[in-house]
């Protein structure tokens, strides 16, 4: 299985990988890590004629907290991001950055390719979600801030314009009575989830929720999320019983696809599973207990 | 004498049983290994093979004639550049075909300059093919109007073996308790992770040397010579070193063939290398099989009889693997004290990817289902298990219906020393009855118990193995041996083996088994056999040099030849371990004296057994293992996920030569068994496989790894070198029916299917949720 043939370039800066992208038009793709892009052509899910490195952009991957504001350059690889000090403060984004895939995955995949590639199985997006992350955006038409939840438009297929590239991924960080956890069901480690979920929720005096933010992926064409299980829970003290009526909700609105890695029902199974694991170990992390998230897999 | 060197005694050591590294880890480990994937020879060619991608079909027409004008195209073949070269067990296979019968079948190949013009052509060849209903599984190839894939092979029947002992009615008259199951396992493949590849070069003298991966280099050459129409004592045999080969480099298979025509047509080396997905579809599988089995036994637990009839799906062409059942007749003969059996089995051909041989041989097929029985009839005993288990555990000098005589037999130890270091009994009553509790996670703990052959088997007329062994002026040795060396490690256990003879340190053993041209003659690494019989090759062979090398000794110093001993490069005195002669020294000396004598000497070891004959009645082995297995692990009843928790392995390992190497194959066995177990499996839809890579093909990985705690028991057996015997297909064998019945201990729920998947799992459970009626079985 070899890709079609292609040119490489290399871009030096921004300006010169936008410029490259919209001269070369339809036929050019941006490459970051390659550990999707590379597989499409391979498969020929996509036979681009040109391959735009962006590898060699200075500042691209930069992780930073400035105020309570989380910032992450699109080039960051997931071992960079799951390795960083931002991981150590908000154990969700460990959970999901050191659960992707193997050690050569994550250290040349990159945030950006993952939001770039729409891929509903890629977990980065999903957890963004669940952080109301932000995206900065620069074209030929100039910088623009996307919310998350809006960059896809369906599967593979982001709103993104031509030569329009992510630079950056920006959120606030949650209050210190807020707890996080990213969980997803695999058939083993190196593989794509099965499903996965995200929550990140903030507890009040008597355990009420104030709020709380749920994604799942792998659970249909785009991320899913759902107004209508959160608002079960926000506002209220977390029981049992709202929780399993909120995991229903949200797996309700899901619309999972039946693949190698399992069919609609079992899916729903494992989604609704994974919320309630997920929503369990954002509470105790909420009351400071150490949990090592990890990604469930046989 | 030399004395400026210490003059300190050498205290008598041994190695036996130590932890000895593989002479080829740090090369290994540090990425320095060539392997035979990263061959390149000068004027080398890329040979690339068209796969007709449809399960059954005839060719009406094929066109080569873009393919062969394009520019750095060398060759191109078909169908008939390979007719008449009829090879495979029973003939029923040529390297390139005129007609389709399997997915992967090889239609045409191309030799060019570079991989890149090779797969230009590829694309170049037009092929009209007419599809053909298929049979895609034994049951619809035995059908009366089933599409018939050989002519030659009436019924889709391949081979079939019987075998009875006693009266199968009488028996089940006697017994109060007969269990019933079909069973049914699943194709999986070997994964090995250096893909497929050949390298064919012919002299002038047409010669042909062929670089290959093969585990069995001697009787590869008269496997091979069939397919290219040449005599075997023409070919050349090389192994460099493979990445994996776990019983599918255990036969001749069509790439070998076609690399070889092509570096024919052309004049020129010629390699063909499979690419991660041709390896998928394109290599061997094990053996899928509908098994039904029926055992019996009285109310106090004394077994009765077993039965089973076993059907095996061929594939298209005949393998190793439909001879299996020479090997899962000896589970279902002689896994337990059963006084009557019966074992039938047929192979049917189909159109899907034919089986080879793997790992463990068949025993893993038959294994995964006595070890479940046995655990049924306990139950419906109401009886421990392991009660169950010891009460009908062999003796040591017993023989099976098959005349396996077991001269050391620890099953018993095997068992008690698994159920001791697990808590088993007491795990599996509690257990039991927190089945019938409210919760998600349900824990659950299973044994299971194999019997396999630990000392080759002689499937062929000789079971043999060649060694020479040489000593140099410097006291290096090196050993020439007939063992191949494929990872699983007979390079460190002759290594250590003649250390210990010689009393010389490991690092002066070079081991030289590469080159069929130099190497003498051995039968192959299957059947757990190398160790056992190169092993006392090696061992034979060193005492032969060392009795030689004691008795030049004993000439020039006048001590008696059984008063020295040979200890850290020195001859010593065998009582005190005082110096007598720098070993190196005393060799020179031969060399260099009136009447010089080399130290070069030859063994041919045959193992005490019987050929295995066509009524399957001998003692073809020179000894048998048991292992037991316990398996611990928790189902998640939401999700349908088992995690292993923890394997308890106690296996009759005879004596530990290599202690690290030992872990190391049972490690590996129990890894490849619980992705069988657990997660692999060939998806096949109508003969085409849907998960030819490892993003869809679940292989465990180091971190699902559960925590291993292995014991090895040391039954001593007479006939093996040091005390050992063969010991790396148990682990494979035992593991699936260990965790199957923990399941069941689990859950209350039987999986006659493997791999036990979540899938799977979840879907047994709601099931049995929705019926609320107990304890069932999956679909
Ligand atoms: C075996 C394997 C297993 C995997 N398992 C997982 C898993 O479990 N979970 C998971 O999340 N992922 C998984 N992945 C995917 C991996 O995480 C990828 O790294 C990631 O999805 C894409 O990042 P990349 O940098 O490699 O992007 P690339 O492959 O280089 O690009 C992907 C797409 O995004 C576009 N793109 C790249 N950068 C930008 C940008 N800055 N702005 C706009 N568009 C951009 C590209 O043009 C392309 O269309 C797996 C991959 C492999 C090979």
């Amino acid at each position: 299985m070899y890709p079609a043939p292609f040119h490489y370039h290399r871009a030096d800066s921004l300006q010169g990988a936008i410029s490259l992208l919209s001269e070369l038009g339809d036929s050019a793709r941006a490459l970051a890590g390659g550990q999707t892009l590379i597989v499409w052509m391979k498969l020929r899910f996509d036979e681009p004629q040109h391959l735009v490195d962006l590898g060699r952009i200075p500042d691209l991957s930069r992780i930073s907290q400035e105020g309570d504001e989380v910032r992450i350059g699109a080039l960051a690889t997931h071992a960079e991001i799951a390795g960083s000090a931002v991981a150590d403060l908000l154990p969700i984004v460990r959970d999901c950055g050191s659960g992707i895939a193997d050690a050569q995955v994550r250290s040349r995949g990159t945030i950006g390719g993952a939001l770039g590639s729409a891929d509903p199985s890629c977990d980065w997006p999903t957890l963004l979600h669940t952080l109301d992350a932000e995206l900065t955006c620069t074209g030929p038409e100039g910088t623009r801030t996307i919310p998350v939840s809006e960059l896809v438009e369906d599967i593979y297929t982001t709103i993104l314009k031509p030569a329009e590239l992510i630079t950056e991924i920006r959120f606030r960080r949650p209050p210190a009575n807020s707890g996080g956890s990213y969980t997803a069901f695999k058939r083993c480690a190196p593989a794509y989830p099965t499903a996965s979920a995200g929550v990140q929720l903030t507890l009040e005096d008597g355990d009420v929720c104030s709020d709380i933010r749920i994604a799942l992926g792998s659970a249909g064409l785009k991320t899913v999320t759902s107004e209508e299980a959160e608002n079960i829970l926000r506002g209220h003290a977390l029981t049992e019983a709202s929780i399993d009526k909120a995991a229903e909700a949200i797996v309700a609105a899901a619309e999972p696809v039946p693949d190698q890695r399992g069919s609609e029902d079992f899916k729903r199974a494992v989604l609704r599973t994974l919320v309630k694991r997920a929503v369990d170990i954002a509470v105790r992390r909420c009351h400071g207990e150490t949990i090592r998230g990890h990604h469930e897999y046989v | 004498m030399n004395r400026k060197s210490s003059d300190t005694p050498i205290e008598k050591t041994t190695l036996i049983g130590k932890r000895v590294r593989k002479p080829d880890a740090p090369d290994k480990a540090t990425g320095k290994t060539r392997y035979i994937n990263d061959m390149v020879l000068p004027q080398m060619l890329i040979g690339k093979i068209l796969h007709a991608g449809r399960p059954h079909a005839e060719i009406v027409s094929i066109d080569v004639s873009a393919a062969e004008k394009l520019p750095g195209v060398h060759c191109v073949l078909t169908g008939k550049d390979a007719e008449g070269l009829r090879f495979g067990f029973v003939r029923d296979n040529v390297a390139l075909k005129n007609r389709v019968r399997c997915e992967h079948d090889e239609i045409a190949a191309v030799a060019a300059e570079t991989e890149e013009i090779a797969d230009r052509a590829m694309a170049l060849i037009t092929v009209e093919y007419r599809d053909l209903p298929g049979v895609f599984t034994p049951e619809d190839g035995r059908e009366k109007d089933a599409p018939q894939i050989h002519d030659d092979f009436p019924d889709n029947k391949s081979l079939h073996f019987e075998f009875r002992h006693g009266d199968l009615a009488a028996a089940e008259a006697a017994s109060e308790i007969i269990v019933d199951n079909v069973f049914r396992v699943h194709h999986v493949t070997h994964c090995c992770m250096g893909t497929s590849c050949a390298i064919a070069d012919f002299d002038s003298n047409g010669k042909l040397t062929i670089w290959s991966q093969t585990q069995y280099p001697y009787n590869y050459k008269m496997d091979l010579a069939p397919a290219l129409g040449m005599h075997p004592g023409d070919i050349r045999v090389m192994q460099p070193p493979v990445g994996g080969a776990f019983g599918s480099k255990l036969d001749v298979y069509p790439y070998e063939p076609i690399a070889a025509l092509l570096a024919k047509k052309t004049g020129r080396p010629v390699k063909v290398m499979f690419s991660r997905e041709e390896e998928f579809r394109s290599s061997p599988t094990r053996q899928p099989a509908v098994i039904h089995m029926r055992t019996g036994c009285t109310r106090n637990g004394t077994l009765t009889f077993r039965s089973a009839d076993v059907l095996l799906d061929n594939g298209a062409y005949t393998s190793w693997g439909p001879t299996i059942p020479v090997v899962m007749m000896r589970t279902t003969t002689g896994h337990y004290r059963v006084p009557v059996v019966h074992f039938n089995a047929q192979a049917i051909y189909t159109n899907n990817p034919y089986a080879g041989s793997f790992r463990g041989y068949g025993n893993v097929q038959t294994t995964y289902a006595t070890a479940q029985q046995m655990d049924m009839l306990a139950e419906q005993l109401d009886m421990d298990p392991i009660d169950f288990h010891l009460k009908n555990a062999q003796q040591s000098g017993e023989t099976t219906p098959q005349q396996a005589f077991l001269r050391e037999c620890a099953l018993d130890e095997c068992l008690r020393t698994a159920a001791q270091a697990s808590d088993y009994s007491a795990k599996h009553r509690r257990y039991t009855l927190a089945r019938e509790q409210q919760g998600r996670y349900k824990k659950g703990i299973g044994l299971a118990s194999s019997i396999h052959n630990a000392g080759g088997a002689k499937i062929h007329k000789s079971d043999g193995c060649g060694t020479i062994l040489k000593v140099d002026d410097y006291a290096r040795v090196t050993v020439i041996t007939g063992a191949s060396e494929i990872g699983q490690g007979i390079d460190a256990v002759i290594n250590l083996i003649v250390a210990e003879e010689l009393g010389i340190p490991l690092e002066h053993v070079t081991i030289v088994n590469d080159d069929s041209d130099i190497a003498p003659w051995d039968v192959g690494v299957h059947a757990s056999r190398t160790t056992f019989i190169a092993g006392n090759g090696a061992r034979r062979a060193a005492v032969k040099a060392r009795q030689q090398i004691l008795n030049a000794a004993a000439r020039m110093t006048e001590i008696a030849a059984q008063d020295l001993d040979l200890r850290g490069g020195f001859v010593v005195r065998e009582d005190c371990g005082t110096k007598v002669i720098k070993l190196e020294k005393l060799l020179r000396r031969m060399h260099f004296q009136p009447e010089p004598e080399l130290v070069m000497v030859t063994d041919y070891y045959e193992p005490n057994s019987e050929p295995e004959g066509a009524d399957h009645r001998s003692d073809h082995s020179a000894a048998y293992s048991h292992a037991v297995h316990v398996a611990e692990i928790t189902v998640d009843t939401h999700t349908g996920e088992i995690r292993v928790d923890r394997i308890t392995s106690a296996q009759d390992v005879g004596r530990v030569i290599n202690r690290m190497g030992l872990e190391g194959q049972i490690e590996g066995g129990i890894a490849i068994g619980l992705g069988y177990a657990l997660s692999e499996e060939m998806q096949l839809e109508k003969g085409m496989l849907k998960n030819p890579c490892f993003r869809d093909y679940k292989v465990l990985t180091a971190p699902e790894m559960p925590e291993l705690d292995l014991h090895f028991i040391e039954s001593n057996c007479a006939e093996g070198p040091y005390g050992a015997k063969g010991a790396s297909e148990l682990p494979t064998i035992v593991i699936a029916p260990a965790i199957a019945n923990a399941v069941y201990n689990a859950t209350g729920i039987r999986f006659f299917n493997p791999p036990l998947t979540p899938e799977k799992v979840a879907r047994a459970i709601w099931d049995r949720q929705q019926t609320e009626t107990g304890p069932s079985a999956d679909r």
